[in-house]
């Protein structure tokens, strides 16, 4: 056996004679056949067996023999499975060091008797009674002190805790907010058609902008039958408000007898544009027709990129409207070459982005062409520093329902617009007292958190 | 191999970049007609997206349909839909009739709805914002609201003296500045992102 | 001072590409700083911590993330914000792709719908199990932005979703999509370069990133040297920009300009 695999074992006798107090051990049958049982013994190998520890304890412990027996079982059982470990490995037995404390070097009995007499490793003829007995009972309780059980203690439930999963942080899905939303949902509804249902009468008048007032100046100055170029760049979903205000300048566009040309960067502009037309033909008692008053020349790709190539050949990029004639070689549209050429340009957008690109893209490439800009309401506040600065950018600024309704007080459309005006009055009133009550209740409960901190 | 179509991806996307960029800067002609047939190239490849994304649109919601997932049936009125309009308009023409009926009976009552509901979830929103706790940027957005609002409306002709000034003030100075503020930092952030891809060193194009 | 020598580069364009190469060489010496460091210099951005610890939780817990890239296209100038969302999109598939539930991916254009699915198909190769990749992983929702945020209700509301992270290009209707996230339960990471969407995320979500935040986010979830030389390269010339904002406000005030 290799010093590497030696036990850290204390220095025993080299003959183990320091524990052999009765001598020569006279080993029972039980023990014999124990120890004969293993088959690596190699012939002529003295099988070195561990040393009963029993033997360390003093004779008069004879009530202890029992456990002892059984502690002697289990350590020959340990050494026998060393030396089965050293005969493996074909050491000699008297090469071999000692492998356990206490370990006496005990020599396998001789059968003396009958027909096997000089035979090793014999089952004895008799079972000796000394080693009959009843089974140990040992004691499964686990021999710790108090302190090394409470540390036990404490490192179970440390990880019984990283087993059992955390309950996750849910939100609250109560159903007030349902009940909450509801509730908004009716009040403002009830704001917008009160006013529509009773009929209330136009004595609130949307306000008016001096920015709408230029603009309408500024198409007023512009001679009849001029050529404008119409862009319809908003999105179905604010058409309500859009259409109101823009209706207003197309209408006043189309009372000057204005040919129009319609392009759009959005999808569904043209279809837009067209739906304008036909409201504003119906209710103005206009006839314009595709060809005659107006081109739509249709959905121009690309966004900023698609708007940029349209602003520098505007032929090449869009040479036939919706319907596929080429509309620019045939009156009025045999001299417009660039956009310079056309005498307005206006263009309605609900996105503030949109209304960048046509200022930043286009604006450039316009040279002495104004430009207006149609605007909804949360948009004005980004497009109007291009409408503020030196030299201005843009023209005209037309922003939100309010102002279209203004414009359409001067038609029959007057007393409609102003009950539009008045839900959507009543409605922002609601809608602030709800988030002005709201904040109030919520701050309250906030401050109330806070109190006993 | 596979390193090889990259690096030439990669090279593709770098050079065309940097003509496009070069070319809006600088008005040489050789450089202002590459832009212009690049940039032709780009609006017909986005238009064709345009094509795929309906396609991909179409398979989810078949495949939503198909594999019976919840509201699989609004997928198939979906797809009904979609293939309904295209036929009444490519054989009509986009601005006959019947296109504009389906436009102004479905599409724009539709997304109008949609606004409402916005509406409602806005308002729902502002009503709760200070559940979340009272801080000063909190109070402060929920004062500029409430401001707002109150400054556009009038009751049966009487304003609030001086707030319409106060919103009108708000919404062309501060508001203004703040948003100045805010897309300048949007766009040296987009700058960045586009120097990122023009070195190469950004790929959102996969590998 | 001669204003027309003044105008002449303005509208030549010489001081547009002249701020271009200066962000480019910028952004260079920053790489070269970057890399010397051990750790990147970064301010916390406390919705970014969130989002690496939601993405971690969702993949334990067996639940979906959403991520909605939005309505702009890479052909607009919102195409920026698209494609800061598809870098944080890589990422997230590389973590989360092989889970029960991999991410769904929604957006409003084309061009980014064909983008996303390309970055989902490339992140499968990479891991070597290109069996796994399913085409409709990357949806296109719808191609109007209303149509789009309708598009996409279902999936927060149906799918599971314990996370969604909504970064792109949105307008006002980005409320919906929160609010449809608040009614579920789920944790709402939001981030856009609109204004209008970024006042209302203020409002309805808890977690929003404001401003050049989201173009952060490629600094923030892979920390790759030229995001973070990039976003130094950001901070050095807005602090230029302002000094030359107060200057030009100055000589205004002066009467010079």
């Amino acid at each position: 056996m290799s010093d590497d695999i030696k036990p850290n074992t204390e220095t025993s006798p080299e003959d183990g004679k320091e524990f052999d107090k009765s001598g020569e051990v006279q080993k029972s049958t039980a023990e014999q056949s124990f120890q004969d049982s293993s088959s690596d013994n190699q012939p002529g190998q003295e099988k070195k067996n561990p040393e009963r520890l029993a033997d360390a304890i003093p004779d008069d412990k004879t009530s202890d023999d029992v456990a002892e027996k059984s502690l002697v079982q289990d350590s020959q059982e340990d050494g026998e499975e060393l030396a089965d470990d050293q005969s493996d490995r074909g050491v000699e037995d008297k090469d071999q060091p000692k492998l356990v404390k206490g370990e006496q070097e005990v020599h396998t009995r001789e059968e003396q008797d009958g027909p096997l007499v000089g035979v090793e490793g014999v089952l004895p003829a008799e079972l000796d009674p000394y080693f009959i007995h009843e089974p140990v009972r040992r004691s499964i309780k686990l021999q710790v002190t108090e302190a090394q059980e409470t540390q036990a203690l404490l490192l179970d439930q440390m990880i019984k805790g990283e087993i059992e999963p955390q309950p996750e942080v849910t939100r609250s899905k109560s159903a007030s907010n349902n009940i909450l939303r509801i509730g908004i949902a009716v009040f403002l509804l009830v704001s917008i058609l009160l006013p529509l249902s009773t009929r209330v009468p136009a004595s609130i008048t949307p306000p008016v902008s001096r920015d709408s007032v230029s603009a309408n100046q500024l198409i007023e100055s512009i001679s009849d039958g001029a050529t404008v170029l119409l862009s319809v760049d908003y999105e179905p979903g604010l058409s309500a408000e859009m259409d109101a205000a823009l209706a207003s300048v197309v209408d006043r566009m189309m009372m000057k007898d204005f040919y129009l040309v319609l392009v759009s960067t959005v999808p569904t502009g043209p279809v837009q544009a067209e739906r304008l037309l036909v409201f504003l033909n119906q209710g103005g008692g206009y006839q314009y027709e595709s060809s005659e008053n107006y081109t739509n020349l249709g959905y121009i790709p690309g966004g900023p990129i698609g708007l940029l190539n349209f602003a520098e050949a505007p032929r090449q990029v869009m040479p036939y409207d919706l319907d596929g004639n080429a509309v620019w070689y045939s009156p009025p549209l045999q001299n417009i070459s660039s956009l310079s050429d056309f005498d307005l340009v206006v263009v309605a957008t609900e996105n503030p982005d949109r209304g960048r690109s046509w200022v930043e893209q286009v604006q450039p490439k316009l040279g002495n062409t104004p430009i207006i800009l149609v605007v909804s309401r949360q948009a004005e506040p980004f497009v109007r520093p291009y409408y503020g600065s030196e030299p201005s950018q843009i023209q005209g600024l037309v922003s939100g329902f309010g102002v279209g309704a203004f414009y359409l007080n001067s038609n029959a459309q007057a007393g409609f617009s102003s009950m539009y005006w008045s839900s959507l009055n009543l409605a922002l009133i609601v809608g602030g007292l709800l988030m002005l009550i709201g904040a109030v209740i919520y701050a309250g409960k906030s401050l109330n958190t806070r109190k006993p901190e | 191999m596979r390193q090889v179509r990259n690096s030439i991806v990669v090279a593709i996307a770098v050079i065309t970049g940097i003509i496009i960029l070069v070319g809006y800067f600088i008005e040489l002609p050789v450089l202002k007609n590459l832009r212009i047939m690049l940039l032709h190239y780009a609006v017909i490849f986005i238009a064709v997206a345009l094509i795929v994304g309906v396609v991909n649109l179409v398979q989810v919601h078949w495949k939503k349909f198909q594999n019976r997932q919840p509201g699989g049936v609004y997928s198939l009125i979906l797809i009904i839909s979609l293939l309904v309009t295209i036929i009444v308009v490519g054989y009509f023409g986009p601005t006959s009739t019947p296109s504009l009926w389906i436009f102004s009976n479905i599409q724009i009552p539709v997304a109008s709805s949609l606004i409402a509901v916005l509406t409602v979830v806005l308002t729902y929103t502002g009503v709760r914002l200070l559940k979340r706790g009272l801080n000063l940027f909190s109070f402060l957005f929920m004062a500029t609201v409430l401001i707002v609002i109150l400054g556009t409306v009038s009751f049966q002709g009487f304003r609030i003296p001086g707030l319409s000034e106060l919103r009108t003030w708000i919404t062309q100075v501060p508001a203004v500045g703040g948003a100045r503020g805010i897309l300048l930092g949007v766009a040296l952030g987009t700058i960045a992102t586009g120097m990122r891809i023009l070195m190469g060193s950004d790929r959102p194009y996969g590998r | 001072m001669n204003y027309v020598y003044l105008l002449y580069i303005v509208d030549s364009g010489i001081l547009g590409l002249g701020f271009v190469l200066i962000f480019f060489f910028m952004m260079i010496i920053s790489a070269i700083i970057v890399r010397r460091r051990d750790e990147p210099l970064l301010r916390e951005i406390p919705t970014y911590s969130k989002l690496k610890r939601s993405i971690n939780l969702s993949v334990e817990s067996g639940q979906r993330l959403h991520l909605s890239l939005g309505s702009g296209g890479i052909n607009y100038m919102q195409g920026g914000s698209a494609l800061a969302g598809l870098s944080l999109l890589k990422r997230l598939y590389r973590m989360a792709g092989l889970s029960d539930r991999p991410p769904v991916v929604t957006s409003g254009d084309g061009t980014i719908g064909v983008l996303s699915r390309d970055c989902i198909r490339s992140v499968y190769e990479e891991v070597g199990v290109r069996e796994e990749y399913e085409p409709t992983s990357g949806q296109v929702s719808g191609l109007t932005p209303g149509s789009y945020i309708a598009g996409t209700l279902p999936v927060i509301l149906d799918q599971q979703v314990s996370t969604n992270i909504l970064m792109g290009h949105f307008n006002s209707e980005i409320a919906l999509l929160a609010d449809a996230s608040e009614r579920r339960g789920s944790l709402t990471v939001a981030g856009s370069d609109n204004i209008t969407a970024q006042a209302v995320g203020y409002a309805s979500t808890e977690d929003l990133l404001v401003g050049e935040e989201l173009y952060a986010s490629g600094a923030y979830i892979q920390a790759s040297t030229m995001h973070v030389a990039s976003l130094h390269a950001q901070d050095f010339l807005r602090w230029a920009i302002v000094a030359v904002i107060l200057v030009a406000g100055a000589l205004k005030l002066a009467g010079v300009l």
